[in-house]
C-alpha cells in the first residue's frame, strides 16, 4: 500500500517536471533576419481586388520578372470578392503574404488591428524616391509608412466623342456651369447629354457616390471635404444633403440620363460605355480605369470618326482632381515580403506592369495608370499621357471619400442608401440622415 | 511537390489514425475487465493528451514557451507551410506528452487505490498541479483580474445549479456539487474577468481553485467493483460507436454554433460582453424600429392598397358562400373546394396587402416564407395530381422537376436575363419585358396595322417572330384579336359556371363565376385603353415602357420569390406525386363505388391520406426559405428594399465585420428555423416508431 502510494507520487512530479521543462524552452530564437536575405526558394502570395483578364496577366507578368530575377515564386490572385474574402482570411489567422487594398481605410484598420506589417526603412526610402506626398499620405498610418502606393487612377474626367460634339457644334467646358450649361443645350438639341449607370453587384451605388464627392469637392472646397471624410461634420450636414440633392436633381431632369437597363439603378455601370459610342448619349463621366469597359475595338484619341476621348469635369474654381488607386502592403514579417513590396514601390514595377498591360490591352490604353515618378510616360497612348500629367500635376488631389469613409458606411449605406435615393424611393435628406445613423461610433 | 506530400501524409494519418484509435478503443476497453490499472492509466493519458492538446491551441496560454519555440526549432526560422504543419504535429505531440504522462499517472494511481481518503489526496493533488501549470502559461495579456462580484455569483449559481442536479438525477451531492462549483469558478473567473488586468495569484486562484475542486470529484469516486467495471466495458461500446459521428458533428456544427452564440453576446470586436445588446441593435437602433430589420413606417398605405380592396371581398365571397352551403346541411359552414379556394385567394391578397406595406428584412423573410412555401406546395400538389396517370405525365413532370437540378445561383443568372429591361428607345431583350412591350404595341391601338401603313416595319414595334401576332396578316387592329380571346375565355368560365348551376349549390360554381371577372376585365382593358407596357410620346409614336422588375418595390421581392417558387415547384411535385401514387387503390374505388365524384375522391380520400407527406414537404420548403441567401445576393444584393435576413448576417458580419450582430442575426435565423425542425424530426421518429 505505502510503496503504490510512492509510485504514484513519484510519476506525478515526474509528469509536473516534463510540462515544466516543456514550458522554459522560451526566447531561443528571435528570427528576424535583415533584408538582404537570398529569396531563393522563397514563396509570395498575393491577392487583391483587380481581377480582368489583362489586369492579372500583368501583374503576374511583372512579378513574374522579379521572381525569375531572385528564383523565387510570386503569385497574384484576383477575386471578385476579396473584401470579404480578405477579412476572413485574417480573421482565420491564415492572412495572404501581400494585399492591394483599394480602401485606405480599410488598411489603417488591418495596420491598427496588428494585421498589417509596417514598411522597413528601406522600402519607406523606395517609397519616397518614387512617388510624391499627395500619395504616399494614403498609406501611411498614424504617422507610420504601412502601405506602397501601385497603381492610382483619375476620376476627374468625361468621355465623350470629339466627332459627335464637332457634329452638334458643342464646345468643351471649362466651368462646371457651362458643362450644365452644355447639357441645356444638348437636350434643347434633342440629345441625351448623359450616360448614368449605377449597378454593380455587390457594389451597386458606388457611381453615385463619386458624383457627390466630385460636387463636394467644386462647391464646398477642399477643407469641408475633409472634415467629411473624416466625420468631423455628421454626414447630413447640409452641405452634404445640398450636393447629394443637386446631384439626384440633375440626374432626374428631364431628358437628362440615358440609361441602358431602363433606369439608373438598373444600369451597369459597365454598360455605359456602348451608348456613348453609338451616339445613345454625349457625355460620361467616370474614371480613367473605365478605358477597359468599351467594347473592343474602340479607338481612343486617334482623331477619327469613332474615336472616344476624355476632358477634365470641370470646376468652377480651381481644378480639384478626385483621384483612387491601389496600395500594397505586407501581412507576413519576412524578408521575401519586403523585397517584393520594395519592388512594387520602384518605377521598375510600374514599367514592367504597364508593358504587359498595354500589350494584352492590345497594344492601345493599358489602363494602368500611375503617379511612380520612374515611369516611362513614352511607354503609354497619348490619352494616358495626358491623364498620367494631369495625375502627377494636380496640386489638390483628393482619395476617393468612400474609399477613405469606415466600411460601414464607405462600402456599405454610403452606397445602398443613395441607390435607394437615385431609384426614387427617398430624398437625399432621408438617405443621409440613414448614413449618419449608421457611421459606427 | 512537399505539399502533395503534406496531402497524402495528412489523409493516411487521418486514415490511420481513426482506425487505430477504433481498434484501439475497443482493444482498450477489453482491458476493463482485464487489467483495470492499466485501463485506467490508458483513459487517463488519453484524457490528459486532450486536455494538453486543446491547452496547446488555445489562444489563452503562451505560445512563447511550448508551440512557438519547438515550431522555431523544427522549421529552422523559415515559416513555409508544409515545414510548419509538420512542426504543428510534433509540437502538439510535445504538449500532449505531458499530458498523457500526468492523466496516466493519476489514473493509474486511483486505480491501485481502494481507501476514500487516500483517493481524495490523489484526486486533489493532481487538479492543484494541473491547476498551477495552466496558471503559469496563461498569456500575460490574458490574466484574468478577477472581479469578485462576478466569481462569486457565477460559483453560488453554478453551484446551486449542481445541487439541484444531484438531487434531480440522484447522483451524490459532494462530488456533484465541487464539480458545478469548479464550472462556476472558471465561468466567473476567466470568463467575465477583465483579461489581462490581473497577476500571477489570480491566474493561479482562477485555475487551482477549480482544479482541486475537479479532483476532489474525480477522487471521491468509488474504486469500481468487477460488477461496475463489465458495466463500464459494455457502456463504453456505444461511445465507440457513436464517437466519429460526434467528434465530426461537434467539431463542424456544435462548437462553432457555440462560438457563433458566445460571438452574439460580445460587441462587434468580440472583446466585450454586452448581453443581449446585439440582439435589441437588430430590433430596435435610438428608441426606434430598426429600419433595416423592421420598417413599419407605411403601414397605413394598407387601407390604401388594392390588396385589400381585392383581398377582402374575395374572402367574404368564399364565407359566405360556405355559411349558406352550412345552412343546407346544418353545420356553420360547409366548404367545397371552390368557396374553398375563393377564400384562400382572398386571403392571399389580404397577406400580400400586408407584407407589402411592412418593409424591412424581418417582414421580408416572413413574406418569403408564405409565398415560396404555400405557391410551391400548392402548385407541385396541383400538378401531381392533374398529371397522375395522364398521357405525356412523365415528361410534364421532367420539364417541371428540372430547375431542381440548377443552382440557386444558375437560376438567379437565368431570371435575371428574364427579368431584364432597357432603355425606352431600345427594343427589349429580357424575355418578360419583350413580351409585355409587345402586347402594349398590339393592344394600344397606336401601332398601326398592315392596313393603314403598308410600309409598316413590325420589328419597331417588338416583334417575337410569331407571325399572325405580329400583324402580317391582319388588316384589322390586332388589339380586337385580343380583346376576342380574353371575351372567349369569360365566356368559357361563365359557361362552365351555368353548368356547374344545375348540379351543385352556390358552392360548386362561386368559383368559376369569380374566375370569369379577370378575363372580363382583360377584354375590357384591353378594348379600352390596352394592356402591356407601352408609352405614347409627344409625337404619338409608341415606345415600349419596360417594367423594372428587380427595382422597383414592393414587388420586386415578390419576382425573387418566383425564382425560388420555379425551383421548389418541381420538389414538391415529386414528394407529392409518389404520396398520390403510394395511395391504395381498394380506398379509391370504395369511394367511387359509394358515388364519389374526381374532386370528392381527392378532398375526402386522397389528400387525407397524404397529409404526413405534405407536413414534410411544407417543413422543408420552410426551412429551406427561411436561409434564403443566393438569389437575392444574385439578383439585388438586398438593394432597393429586398434584403433578407441571411443577406444581411453576410454583410454585416463579412463586410462591415460586425460580428457581433451578424452573429446575432445568424441565431435568430437558426432559432426560427429550429421549431420547424424540431416538428420535423418528431413526426419522423413518431413515423419510424410506428
Amino acid at each position: 500500500m505505502r510503496t503504490s502510494r510512492w509510485k504514484a507520487l513519484l510519476s506525478l512530479l515526474f509528469a509536473f517536471s516534463l510540462v515544466a521543462a516543456a514550458c522554459s524552452g522560451d526566447e531561443s530564437s528571435e528570427g528576424s533576419e535583415t533584408a538582404s536575405a537570398d529569396l531563393a526558394g522563397t514563396e509570395v502570395i498575393i491577392t487583391g481586388p483587380e481581377r480582368s483578364e489583362q489586369e492579372v496577366g500583368a501583374i503576374q507578368a511583372a512579378m513574374d520578372i522579379f521572381a525569375e530575377e531572385n528564383e523565387m515564386t510570386i503569385t497574384y490572385t484576383g477575386s471578385a470578392d476579396w473584401e470579404s474574402e480578405v477579412n476572413v482570411q485574417v480573421e482565420a489567422g491564415n492572412p495572404p503574404d501581400i494585399s492591394i487594398f483599394p480602401q485606405p481605410g480599410k488598411l489603417a484598420d488591418f495596420y491598427r488591428d496588428g494585421s498589417l506589417q509596417a514598411l522597413p526603412d528601406d522600402v519607406v526610402s523606395t517609397v519616397d524616391e518614387y512617388w510624391t506626398d499627395a500619395w504616399t499620405v494614403f498609406g501611411n498610418v498614424d504617422g507610420t509608412q504601412v502601405g506602397v502606393p501601385v497603381k492610382t487612377d483619375i476620376k476627374s474626367l468625361v468621355w465623350y466623342k470629339p466627332a459627335a460634339f464637332e457634329a452638334g457644334g458643342y464646345e468643351i467646358p471649362t466651368t462646371f456651369d457651362e458643362f450644365v450649361a452644355l447639357a441645356e443645350q444638348m437636350i434643347a438639341d434633342g440629345e441625351t447629354p448623359l450616360c448614368v449607370g449605377i449597378e454593380s453587384g455587390d457594389a451597386t451605388g458606388w457611381p453615385f457616390t463619386d458624383w457627390v464627392e466630385e460636387m463636394m469637392l467644386r462647391f464646398e472646397g477642399v477643407e469641408v471635404y475633409d472634415q467629411w471624410v473624416n466625420h468631423e461634420i455628421p454626414f447630413n450636414d447640409e452641405r452634404v444633403v445640398a450636393q447629394m440633392q443637386a446631384v439626384l436633381d440633375l440626374w432626374n431632369t428631364d431628358g437628362m440620363v440615358y440609361a441602358d437597363g431602363g433606369t439608373i439603378a438598373s444600369t451597369a455601370f459597365q454598360a455605359n460605355g456602348t451608348p456613348l459610342v453609338e451616339g445613345d448619349c454625349m457625355m460620361h463621366r467616370q474614371a480613367s480605369f473605365f478605358s477597359n469597359q468599351f467594347d473592343e475595338g474602340t479607338v481612343f484619341a486617334d482623331g477619327s470618326e469613332d474615336a472616344v476621348d476624355v476632358f477634365y469635369f470641370p470646376s468652377n474654381e480651381g481644378a480639384p482632381v478626385l483621384g483612387a488607386g491601389t496600395l500594397a502592403a505586407g501581412f507576413r514579417d519576412a524578408p521575401e515580403v519586403y523585397a517584393v513590396l520594395n519592388y512594387m514601390a520602384s518605377g521598375d514595377y510600374a514599367n514592367n506592369r504597364q508593358q504587359a498591360q498595354r500589350e494584352l490591352n492590345g497594344g492601345d490604353l493599358s489602363g494602368f495608370l500611375t503617379a511612380n515618378s520612374g515611369v516611362d510616360l513614352d511607354s503609354y497612348a497619348p490619352l494616358e499621357q495626358s491623364m498620367i500629367s494631369s495625375l502627377t500635376g494636380a496640386d489638390v488631389v483628393r482619395f476617393d471619400a468612400s474609399d477613405l469613409m469606415p466600411s460601414d458606411v464607405g462600402a456599405g449605406t454610403f452606397w445602398s442608401e443613395g441607390t435607394a435615393a437615385v431609384n426614387g424611393e427617398q430624398d437625399a435628406q432621408e438617405a443621409a440622415d440613414k448614413i449618419e445613423a449608421s457611421w459606427p461610433a | 511537390m512537399l505539399k502533395l506530400l503534406v496531402t497524402v501524409v495528412s489523409v493516411v494519418a487521418a486514415v490511420g489514425t481513426f482506425t487505430a484509435l477504433w481498434v484501439g478503443a475497443n482493444l482498450v476497453f477489453d482491458q476493463a475487465n482485464r487489467s483495470f490499472g492499466r485501463f485506467s492509466a490508458i483513459v487517463g493519458g488519453f484524457v490528459g493528451f486532450v486536455f494538453f492538446g486543446v491547452l496547446h491551441g488555445n489562444r489563452l496560454v503562451t505560445h512563447a514557451g511550448g508551440l512557438e519555440a519547438t515550431r522555431d526549432a523544427l522549421t529552422f526560422g523559415s515559416a513555409r507551410e508544409p515545414v510548419t504543419f509538420f512542426a504543428d504535429i510534433v509540437a502538439l505531440l510535445w504538449w500532449g506528452a505531458p499530458g498523457a504522462l500526468i492523466g496516466a499517472a493519476v489514473a493509474y494511481a486511483l486505480s491501485r487505490q481502494e481507501d476514500p481518503k487516500p483517493r481524495l489526496m490523489i484526486g486533489v493533488g493532481a487538479g492543484v498541479v494541473v491547476g498551477l501549470i495552466v496558471a503559469f502559461i496563461f498569456k500575460s495579456a490574458v490574466t484574468p483580474g478577477l472581479r469578485p462580484v462576478p466569481l462569486l455569483a457565477w460559483t453560488a449559481a453554478v453551484g446551486a445549479l449542481g445541487g439541484l442536479w444531484s438531487q434531480l438525477r440522484s447522483k451524490r451531492l459532494l462530488p456533484t456539487v465541487a464539480t458545478f462549483l469548479g464550472i462556476g469558478v472558471v465561468l466567473g473567473g476567466v470568463g467575465s474577468a477583465d483579461l489581462g488586468a490581473g497577476s500571477l495569484i489570480e491566474s493561479i486562484i482562477a485555475t487551482v481553485v477549480p482544479g482541486a475542486l475537479f479532483g476532489f470529484a474525480l477522487g471521491s469516486t468509488s474504486h469500481p467493483d468487477s460488477v461496475r467495471r463489465t458495466v463500464i466495458e459494455q457502456k463504453s461500446r456505444a461511445w465507440i460507436f457513436m464517437g466519429p459521428a460526434v467528434l465530426f458533428i461537434s467539431s463542424a456544427l456544435v462548437i462553432p454554433g457555440i462560438i457563433t452564440l458566445i460571438l452574439s453576446i460580445r460587441d462587434d470586436d468580440g472583446d466585450r460582453f454586452v448581453g443581449l445588446d446585439n440582439y435589441s441593435r437588430v430590433v430596435r437602433v435610438g428608441g426606434e424600429w430598426n429600419s433595416d430589420n423592421f420598417d413599419l413606417s407605411h403601414w397605413t398605405d394598407f387601407f390604401g392598397s388594392r390588396l385589400l380592396w381585392f383581398g377582402l371581398p374575395l374572402l367574404l365571397i368564399g364565407l359566405l358562400v360556405a355559411a349558406l352551403d352550412g345552412r343546407r346541411t346544418g353545420r356553420a359552414a360547409d366548404w367545397t373546394p371552390q368557396s374553398g379556394l375563393v377564400a384562400a385567394a382572398g386571403i392571399t391578397f389580404l397577406v400580400f396587402g400586408v407584407f407589402s406595406v411592412l418593409r424591412g428584412t424581418v417582414f421580408n423573410n416572413l413574406w418569403w416564407v408564405f409565398t415560396v412555401t404555400v405557391f410551391s406546395t400548392a402548385i407541385g400538389l396541383a400538378v401531381a395530381a392533374w398529371s397522375d396517370g395522364a398521357k405525356g405525365e412523365r415528361f410534364a413532370k421532367s420539364i417541371i422537376f428540372m430547375p431542381m437540378a440548377i443552382s440557386f445561383v444558375g437560376a438567379s443568372v437565368i431570371w435575371r436575363f428574364m427579368y431584364r429591361s432597357q432603355n425606352i428607345q431600345k427594343s427589349q431583350t429580357g424575355t418578360l419585358n419583350a413580351i409585355w412591350a409587345w402586347l402594349g404595341a398590339k393592344t394600344s391601338g397606336a401601332a398601326p396595322t398592315r392596313g393603314d401603313a403598308p410600309d409598316y416595319d413590325p420589328d419597331a414595334y417588338g416583334n417575337l417572330g410569331i407571325g399572325i401576332f405580329d400583324l402580317e396578316f391582319f388588316s384589322f387592329p390586332a388589339k380586337w384579336l385580343f380583346v376576342g380571346i380574353f371575351a372567349a375565355l369569360a365566356i368559357l368560365c361563365v359557361w362552365r359556371m351555368l353548368v356547374a348551376a344545375q348540379v351543385h349549390g352556390l358552392g360548386g360554381l362561386v368559383g368559376w363565376g369569380v374566375a370569369a371577372l379577370i378575363p372580363a376585365y382583360l377584354a375590357y382593358r384591353t378594348a379600352s385603353e390596352g394592356i402591356g407596357g407601352y408609352l405614347v410620346q409627344d409625337d404619338g409614336t409608341v415606345v415600349p415602357s419596360p417594367i423594372t422588375f428587380l427595382e422597383t418595390g414592393p414587388f420586386n421581392n415578390f419576382w425573387l420569390m418566383v425564382v425560388l417558387l420555379w425551383i421548389e415547384s418541381g420538389f414538391a411535385m415529386v414528394i407529392l406525386s409518389a404520396a398520390i401514387k403510394a395511395v391504395p387503390d381498394d380506398y379509391i374505388e370504395a369511394a367511387k363505388i359509394d358515388g364519389a365524384n374526381d374532386s370528392q375522391v381527392f378532398w375526402r380520400i386522397v389528400i387525407p391520406q397524404i397529409a404526413p407527406t405534405i407536413g414534410v414537404v411544407v417543413t422543408t420548403i420552410i426551412v429551406r426559405v427561411t436561409k434564403v441567401y443566393d438569389i437575392v445576393k444574385v439578383m439585388t444584393g438586398g438593394n432597393f428594399d429586398t434584403d433578407v435576413l441571411a443577406n444581411r448576417m453576410i454583410d454585416e458580419s463579412f463586410q462591415f465585420q460586425n460580428w457581433g450582430v451578424g452573429a446575432a442575426l445568424a441565431i435568430i435565423l437558426f432559432l426560427s428555423v429550429l421549431p420547424v425542425m424540431v416538428l420535423n424530426i418528431r413526426r419522423m421518429q413518431k413515423e419510424a416508431a410506428v
